[in-house]
């Protein structure tokens, strides 16, 4: 197990796979029929137009409004239910709470592969499993966003707190601390400020994702991206983008202020 | 106070123990006894097993052979934290504190072995046992620093920061690898003047791996040389001589100078 955990992870094979995905890729594609098809030239002007008139209406950009405001409530439930998943799974698969041995090794390559698969499948299509199961309501685009951002977050979360430094460590153990004392006033407080700022990041992420959700019909940007494109309405398209953008901005500009706080 | 407890028979009994590495022998087979309230010095040159005593005395290595026999208990089988915290606590050169939390926290972690887990969690909302660490602090003679963030403290500040954890625990042996290596020498008198006073006031042992032959005269009563990990002498401060001491480390052909009765 060890063994083909390290050669799946070993750079040159990963190239190699990579190399042979790209050139069996290159040679699928039909090279003979153009890339973009005849009547997208004409829509792609227009689409380049509209950029610099986007719809400023008033209604308008209520419903703008309303859409990001869906769109945010997505990724912040959606990363409210990832971070415990994270949190709980990432412990377990860190090991730092079990004796070393055989049944240790079995519990951290268990929980790892399963963070694995459960991050594996795209937020899209577990939101599409979930449509199908509990119909078209907000629980099913968290639960995607969740269950996915659980997996990513569980395993970086597993990985920050084993690389968290040893001596500081040994030294709570020798005034007689046991492993979850030592992981309290220990390894959390040294892993906190990586774990937060990766939890940033991968907010970040989700914002994106939980717009891109409105595709599958639950609301928010993406919905109102959909329905403006199917009308073929660019300017209404390019507001509803730049307002995406603008929540990014927000996001990453308000990190970064909590982080250097952190930090310093 | 745990210290002298039982208060008769020797803190500890070394009993043949030994420690190898793949490559080295870093400790050869070992056997001494330390009495209550002895102040002992460990010196030698780097490499010569003075961390790796101390690390067995303190119970954060196993010998591969014989044991470490501490105020009657074999430490092998000491099992609770509770019972560990009350016999040895240990400082280290880097001080090894969580540079995140703040000065009160670092100090009241010494209280661990004693605390519930639950206890534990408590505290670090609302601290427990608050007083102790006052106190401990006022001691180290920074208590001014007792909300700071541990982060922002120079060296000598982190290592008082450390004694008064060591405070807090209140063992009755403790053990210094090294205490002062990286402070300056007006610190180190500081802080090993502190560590002995500490040792002094409660009977506590004291066991501590010093380069500086001024502060092991001044501070130990006893001194044992290790060389290439086998026993050179073990002798009382008073019959040291420059001349001992210059051949420990010269034998070994290091002539560095880290220590150096001179100086
Ligand atoms: N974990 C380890 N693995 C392999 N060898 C080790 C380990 N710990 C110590 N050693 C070796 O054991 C010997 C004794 O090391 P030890 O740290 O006890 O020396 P020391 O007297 O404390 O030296 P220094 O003054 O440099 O701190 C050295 O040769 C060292 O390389
Ligand atoms: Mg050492």
């Amino acid at each position: 197990m060890a063994f083909s955990l390290r050669l799946l992870e070993s750079r040159r094979f990963i190239t190699l796979v990579l190399l042979g995905a790209l050139a069996w890729s290159a040679y699928n594609i039909n090279w003979s029929e153009p890339i973009v098809h005849s009547g997208g030239g004409s829509s792609l002007v227009t689409l380049v137009k509209s950029l610099f008139t986007p719809e400023l209406s008033p209604s308008f950009l209520k419903l703008a409004l309303e859409a990001t405001w869906v769109t945010i409530a997505y990724a912040v439930a959606g990363i409210s239910i990832a971070v415990p998943i994270g949190l709980s799974l990432g412990l377990v698969a860190s090991g730092v709470l079990t004796k070393p041995g055989a049944q240790r090794r079995v519990v951290m390559v268990a929980t790892r592969l399963f963070l694995a698969v459960i991050r594996s499948i795209h937020e899209l299509v577990w939101a599409l499993l979930f449509v199908a199961a509990l119909g078209l309501s907000p629980m099913a685009g968290i639960l995607a966003l969740g269950i996915t951002y659980g997996g990513i977050l569980g395993r970086i979360y597993a990985d920050i707190i084993n690389d968290v430094p040893d001596a500081p460590l040994k030294a709570l153990r020798s005034s007689g601390a046991s492993e979850w004392k030592v992981l309290l006033y220990g390894r959390l407080p040294l892993a906190l400020s990586d774990m937060l700022s990766y939890t940033f990041y991968r907010f970040e992420c989700a914002v994106r994702a939980a717009a891109v959700l409105g595709f599958v019909g639950l609301g928010g940007l993406g919905l109102e991206i959909q329905l403006s494109l199917d009308d073929l309405f660019f300017d209404e398209v390019w507001t509803l983008l730049y307002f995406l953008v603008g929540i990014i901005i927000l996001v990453d500009l308000w990190s970064s202020a909590l982080r250097k706080r952190l930090v310093s | 106070m745990n210290a002298g407890r039982n208060g008769h028979g020797p803190i500890y009994c070394l009993e043949g123990i030994s420690k190898s590495y793949p490559d080295v022998v870093a400790l050869a087979p070992l056997s001494l006894e330390i009495r209550r309230e002895e102040r002992v010095a460990i010196v030698g040159p780097s490499g010569s097993g003075k961390t790796t005593l101390l690390h067995m005395l303190g119970g954060v290595i196993q010998p591969d052979q014989g044991r470490v026999v501490i105020d009657g208990r074999n430490m092998a089988s000491m099992a609770s934290g509770r019972e560990k915290a009350g016999l040895v606590g240990m400082i280290h050169q880097q001080f090894d504190l969580v540079p995140r939390l703040s000065v009160l926290h670092n100090v009241l972690a010494g209280r661990l072995g004693y605390w519930s887990l639950w206890r534990s969690l408590i505290s670090l909302i609302s601290p427990q046992e608050r007083h102790l660490a006052t106190e401990a602090l006022r001691k180290a003679g920074i208590e001014d620093k007792i909300s700071q963030r541990t982060s922002r403290l120079s060296g000598g500040e982190q290592q008082r920061v450390a004694i008064a954890r060591l405070l807090v625990q209140d063992s009755q042996v403790i053990l210094a690898d090294e205490p002062v290596a990286s402070l300056d020498p007006t610190r180190s008198e500081d802080i090993v003047r502190l560590i002995r006073e500490i040792a002094e006031e409660s009977g506590k042992t004291l066991v501590a791996s010093l380069h500086s032959v001024p502060l092991v005269r001044a501070h130990f009563t006893r001194v044992i040389g290790l060389r290439k990990g086998t026993l050179a002498f073990d002798l009382p401060v008073t019959q040291v001589t420059d001349d001992i001491l210059t051949e420990l480390y010269d034998l070994e052909g290091n002539r560095d100078g880290v220590l150096s009765p001179a100086s």
